[in-house]
């Protein structure tokens, strides 16, 4: 592939910001018997300095093989096949090991939905930051623990429990430690895959709200991925919607929420009752995800939709803006409501 | 029998565990994970357990299947103490009577035997039909739980279904034996956004075609707003408010509810939330913390509710609360009334 003269369909959706991210074309295999599948399909994202981007879907989407490869996470037999991943102009896609390391914690760190799980639990929180800081540069024990004590302060729990072993802390404080800890080396992004699902719904809100305020004062961009649209859209600027290793949508967070126009959207906007209003029997959406060993043609939601034609089963709808101005992979945006 | 005679009451259900070694300087506590519970499921009516991990939820669940006994108080199914139930055989009357699902679809099924072995089972252990009957049974079920073709599904092994299609298994296998009561602990909490109404909306329909009793535990308050006909709050082991769904739904009275609510997301909110002292609810249930459990954590609090236990009283029709606002409320409700 040659890079340098790859077409500049830069920053899709993006805008004009400083674009720190950039995804272009990212195709993931995996291997099964008899050929490959494509979790990640031609899958192109931007994220600028300080944004906060969501990205939703069902899971087997392809949403976390996404958030993996811009960190090169992938576990094998998974592997990039194709489009180049660019962070703040260097090529992820072709460090060398030794300047990964540098590249994960430093540039990228990612909060995992069991992240309150991966402490060690036979190390004190304290003695775990130290082990990081270290792994990551010299640094004297006594320096580490007093920026760990800054970081323990910064996410809400008082540094004396730095001498607290992972048991002795709730869930809620434990997931409050990795991202102090993901947070400890001024990373430009944080990644965070479903970092809040294994929580209750007061303890994820006090955590986003931390989340929040912290990115407004250092000042980094948070790829957000979770299934949860109705959070996504309070806490992001903007929003892709993935399906079946696609981008099906992206847009602004409150204009995709007031007018989605992919049906898969809009269906998975309905997938949630309401706490309020009208008691009514939802529908949500009939079916289940395609096999992606043997994806429809054209459209993949297609079999899905309510709003198909014959066309949808044979023309494939690339990301395109819509009369909206939004970007739409769909043949009839914005038509069913 | 009246149709609105309770199926199973609990009454005054109270259960408690002894926590700390003793030794290492720990004092031994008692913890009241259950205290004082009462409530009662009846034919065609969904009731809604709502509560944090650590609220007491599912303790209240494994006493109704009998796999605690209460400390104190009673269990109920018609006129019989489940308490004093003997022997393997009354057991199992009761428990064809009374099923559970379970929060983990994953974990609930043997991962080396058919979805027929799965439902077979309970047919053959509880002699539900004779033996020649039980495939065709069988198939009776699996359709019933929307999985078909029955024989195909019939033929697979756990790992061939997905979540949503595993969840329909357990809720087949426990439709077998043909109970009057379902006890539902968060049978949809682990299963994808676009799958969870499907299942919702099955035991919707179950309920309405068998004339069931459900008890629907969650942390979820728009899918119990969705199910539900009566919605009990659980805090630390009590019930601190209990009424119609939309009455403590949209006029919720005790300030946990509140604050359960304002942390559901909501897109058109933003994220606000009440600034609260982070606690453990097993620490409010323990012995040693005196009046209202959660007067550390509430915004309202005043003098009376550090030293005094506020009980649950109503305050209008059949909406109940457990909180000393209420208190001029029902002293002029008993001076009137």
């Amino acid at each position: 592939m040659t890079v340098a003269n790859a077409p500049v369909v830069t920053s899709v959706g993006a805008g004009t910001g400083d674009v720190l991210v950039e995804i272009e074309g990212l195709v993931v295999e995996y291997p099964v018997s008899g050929g490959s599948v494509r979790a990640v399909d031609d899958v192109s994202l931007a994220i600028r300095r300080g944004e906060i981007v969501g990205l939703a879907g069902e899971s087997g989407c392809g949403k976390s093989t996404v958030a993996h490869s811009l960190l090169r996470i992938l576990k094998p037999p998974g592997e990039i096949t194709g489009g180049r991943v660019v962070f703040d102009g260097q090529d992820v896609l072709a460090l060398a090991p030794k300047q990964l390391r540098q590249f994960r914690w430093r540039n990228v760190s990612i909060v995992f939905q069991s992240a309150m799980n991966s402490l060690n639990p036979v190390m004190k929180v304290g003695d775990q930051f130290v082990d990081m800081f270290k792994a990551h540069g010299h640094v004297r024990k006594s320096d580490a623990l007093r920026r760990s004590a800054e970081l323990m302060e910064l996410v809400g729990i008082d540094p004396s429990r730095l001498r607290a072993y992972p048991h002795e802390l709730s869930g809620g404080m434990r997931q409050r430690v990795v991202i102090a800890m993901a947070l400890a080396l001024n990373p430009e992004l944080l990644v965070m895959d479903e970092p809040t699902t294994a929580l209750d719904v007061v303890v994820q809100r006090e955590i986003l709200r931390e989340i929040e305020v912290l990115q407004r004062e250092l000042g980094f961009a948070v790829l957000f991925i979770t299934h949860d649209l109705s959070l996504l859209v309070e806490f992001s600027d903007r929003i892709a919607i993935m399906y079946a290793g696609k981008v099906v949508e992206l847009g602004a967070a409150r204009e995709l929420f007031d007018g989605p126009l992919h049906p898969y959207t809009v269906g998975l906007m309905q997938s949630f009752p309401p706490l309020s209003g009208e008691r009514l029997r939802l529908t949500g959406i009939p079916g289940s995800p395609p096999d992606l060993r043997d994806p429809p043609p054209g459209c993949r939601f297609h079999p899905r939709c309510p709003r198909a034609e014959r066309r949808c089963s044979t023309d494939e709808p690339q990301l395109t803006a819509s009369a909206h101005g939004r970007l739409a992979a769909c043949h009839f945006p914005g038509e069913v409501a | 029998m009246s149709v609105e005679a309770p199926l199973l009451e609990a009454r005054g259900l109270t259960r408690t565990f002894e926590v700390g070694t003793g030794g290492l300087g720990l004092r031994r506590q008692t913890l009241r994970a259950v205290e004082d519970v009462s409530f009662a499921l009846t034919p065609g009516k969904v009731t809604a357990l709502v509560g944090q991990s650590g609220s007491g939820k599912s303790t209240i669940a494994r006493l109704l299947m009998r796999l605690y006994a209460p400390t104190s108080g009673s269990i109920l199914l018609g006129d019989e103490d489940v308490a004093r139930i003997r022997g393997r055989r009354n057991l199992r009357r009761y428990r064809s009577q009374v099923q559970m699902i379970f929060q983990d679809p994953f974990g609930s099924l043997n991962p080396v035997k058919r979805v027929h072995h799965h439902v077979a089972r309970p047919l053959r252990v509880h002699g539900v039909v004779p033996s020649s009957q039980i495939d065709e049974r069988v198939h009776e079920l699996l359709d019933s739980v929307g999985l078909t073709p029955p024989e195909v599904v019939a033929a697979k092994f756990p790992h061939e279904l997905s979540g949503g299609q595993k969840q329909r298994v357990a809720i087949a296998r426990a439709l077998a034996v043909e109970p009057k009561v379902i006890v539902a602990d968060e049978p949809v909490s682990m299963l994808d956004v676009s799958i969870r109404l499907g299942v919702l909306n099955l035991m919707l329909e179950l309920k309405e075609r068998h004339n069931l009793a459900f008890l629907y535990i969650t942390h979820d308050l728009a899918s119990a707003r969705y199910v539900a006909d009566e919605i009990l709050v659980l805090y630390a082991g009590q019930i601190v408010e209990r009424g119609p769904t939309d009455d403590v739904l949209l006029e919720p009275l005790h300030p946990y509810t509140q604050l359960l609510l304002s942390a559901v997301p909501n897109p058109n909110a933003g994220l606000q939330v009440q600034e609260l002292p982070e606690q453990r609810e097993t620490v409010a249930a323990l012995s040693t913390a005196v009046g209202c459990r959660f007067v550390d954590r509430c915004p309202l609090a005043f003098d009376l509710c550090a030293g005094t236990p506020p009980t649950l009283q109503p305050a209008h029709f059949d909406h109940d609360v457990r909180c000393h606002l209420f208190g001029a409320a029902q002293e002029a409700a008993r001076h009137t009334g």
